[in-house]
């Protein structure tokens, strides 16, 4: 498989779509990240506002966002909308309890959740909204 | 992918590398022209490419995992759809 590197731009990018889908989405965790045996990174984004039940509504959301930024260089098929209690979304949120709020974290070669990846780069907790439901 | 290569073809080895993956994303790129791929994006907003979005998330490691119903049933309707499914466009890009 060949090695996709996760340039500044779509970054800089998912950052700025994150802000602005806080709004009508609360994006409680977010980070890019590329599993082992993938050549593709992928920006995944956990909400305790989304199930696999209203999956379909949460990607409406997306869509009307990116809508809403002609602008934006994101691929949404690079998207992936993750419910909170998904373990992924876990991992993401363990890391937020001891990381610096404001720095991103990356990660290379590790297990992240259950899953063996190549990549995660985890975006800061400052720019997520805060965890409004229990987690299980 | 296959379509795509013809008798005798030597495969381009990065193409190759590539195209062995489950991955819906990759795989679109792949095998289908530049103009349906920026036909779909502007078609962003339709019932269709809200089922992409949702059947790209499918993942063949899933099978090792436990699934609760409803995901499972979403992304099932999302590639089955008889309107706006994924399989149908697929067919007709075929």
């Amino acid at each position: 498989m060949d090695q996709e590197p996760l340039v500044i731009d779509e970054i800089k990018a998912a950052s700025e779509f994150i802000l602005k889908l806080n709004e009508v989405l609360p994006i409680n965790a977010a980070f890019w990240l590329k599993e082992s045996d993938d050549g593709l990174w992928f920006l995944h984004l956990a909400s305790d506002h989304v199930t696999y039940g209203n999956i379909g509504e949460g990607y409406g959301k997306v869509i009307q966002v990116s809508n809403d930024m002609p602008e934006l260089l994101l691929d949404l098929l690079r998207v992936k909308l993750i419910p909170i209690d998904d373990p992924l979304a876990q991992a993401a949120l363990n890391i937020y309890e001891h990381a610096p709020s404001n720095r991103p974290t990356r990660l290379a070669g590790a297990m992240f959740g259950g899953t063996s990846v190549d990549g995660v780069y985890l975006y800061p907790r400052s720019i997520m909204a805060p965890v409004s439901s229990p987690t299980s | 992918m296959a379509k795509r290569t013809r008798e005798h073809d030597f495969p381009d080895k990065d193409t190759a590398n590539r195209v062995f993956t489950h991955n819906l994303t990759a795989l679109t790129k792949l095998a289908l022209p530049e103009s349906v791929t920026e036909e779909m994006e502007r078609s962003k907003g339709s019932p269709l490419y809200k089922n992409w979005l949702i059947a790209k998330d499918g993942n063949e490691k899933a099978r090792y995992k436990q699934i609760i119903e409803e995901q499972v049933r979403g992304l099932h309707q999302a590639i089955i759809d008889p309107d706006h499914g994924v399989l149908a466009w697929i067919r007709n890009h075929w």
